[in-house]
């Protein structure tokens, strides 16, 4: 059966819905309400995705890890503990040094890439076993890909404890 | 009430006619499924407007933020890791689609005459859509998209005469960085839509200009 164009568009005649049965048309007017309501759904997500969300507060948790005696006059004391975050339990370590009358802690992670750095008693210096990052004993970037410092954490004394915070 | 505003838009829109060629046209015998897979790309490619645009709203394309708003985009925005996906995913579905709907035209022979245009029109689209595939596969601005890139531009560069130029000024700068970047988010979000626009108007006009192929 050859069909030309002109026939495709034909629109004179009786409508489709006029050549339907009754119960067809319902179907069909069924059918396009579903696919309405489903395109209405579809705006759900959309605006759940546009609507913009707010930061997640992250507040500072101080853990007592250590005696303030048990710090030393010269030098780092790196003090290795856990906590619970979120139902698990995370090992973490900070290093502690004096300033003065001051406790100041830093975080061991690498400001490159957030490996954990190790300190070397000998040089005094902490290094960084991804990239040979390298940090002086206050924490300053001195070589390799570091950008940043070794992150500061708050410190807090309670008696002769040592309070060390950290952000979940 | 509501007759009376649809009376009202269709006296001034006409779309009750649209609606009727779109929706209740009468298609000729010897239609089979493979007739499907140009409108399922077409519906791909509205998705993937959709998504886009929705993606745009949080990726910015910088040096050095782009690969940090992607993160942003996967894990903090609520459902972000869902349209990312479906974007990604439906722009391998629409090359496929695309594919299935040329290979049904070609062995069903409908770009003959006088079709002969549509035909070309429609590899201009398709290779619209490998540019929308290149220039957004940068955009996450990972390692696999950098090295991907750096693969592409250096098979522009391999050309005889014009390589080096053509190479140049797709990245836009001695080699690929941030230059690189905003030129292929511009192509991938402003120029390639506008261009496709156009061509598939084209493509539309010309099927309901000449009707549907009916060789077999």
């Amino acid at each position: 059966m050859v069909i030309n164009s002109k026939d495709l568009l034909r629109l004179e005649g009786p409508s489709v819905d006029e050549a339907l049965e009754e119960r067809e048309v319902f179907l069909k007017k069924a059918i396009q309400f579903l696919v309405y309501l489903l395109a209405l759904l579809f705006f759900i997500p959309i605006l759940l995705f546009i609507y913009p969300k707010e930061p997640r507060r992250r507040r500072w948790i101080f853990l007592e890890i250590i005696e303030e005696e048990k710090i030393p006059e010269k030098g780092i004391k790196t003090v290795s503990f856990s906590y619970r975050r979120r139902g698990r339990e995370v090992a973490m370590t900070v290093f502690l040094r004096r300033e003065g009358r001051s406790i100041k802690a830093l975080s061991p992670y690498c400001t490159h890439l957030g490996c954990r750095v190790v300190f070397r008693r000998r040089e005094e210096i902490f290094v960084c076993p991804c990239h040979g990052g390298r940090y002086d004993l206050r924490g300053k970037n001195i070589g390799g890909p570091p950008p940043r410092p070794l992150t500061s954490l708050p410190v807090k004394l309670k008696g002769d404890k040592v309070l060390v915070g950290i952000r979940v | 009430l509501i007759r009376q505003l649809a009376d009202y838009l269709d006296s001034r829109l006409g779309y009750r006619r649209h609606y009727q060629i779109l929706f209740e046209r009468r298609l000729p015998a010897g239609i089979n499924y493979f007739h499907c897979f140009g409108g399922i790309s077409f519906f791909l490619l509205l998705l993937q407007l959709l998504t886009g645009a929705l993606l745009s709203l949080y990726y910015v394309p910088s040096e050095a933020e782009a690969y940090q708003s992607l993160l942003y985009i996967h894990y903090q925005v609520r459902l972000g890791w869902l349209v990312r996906s479906i974007h990604s995913w439906t722009s391998s579905f629409l090359l496929i689609t695309l594919m299935v709907h040329t290979a049904r035209v070609f062995i069903q022979g409908a770009y003959k005459n006088p079709r002969e245009l549509n035909w070309i029109i429609g590899v201009l689209l398709f290779l619209a859509t490998l540019a929308f595939a290149f220039t957004g596969y940068l955009l996450p601005w990972n390692q696999r998209s950098y090295w991907a890139t750096t693969v592409g531009i250096n098979m522009i560069r391999s050309l005889p005469l014009l390589g080096d130029q053509l190479a140049y000024l797709f990245m836009g700068a001695e080699e690929i960085g941030g230059l690189t970047l905003l030129r292929f988010y511009s192509l991938h979000v402003l120029w390639l839509p506008i261009v496709t626009g156009i061509l598939l108007w084209l493509h539309f006009h010309m099927i309901r200009q000449q009707g549907l192929a009916n060789h077999l």
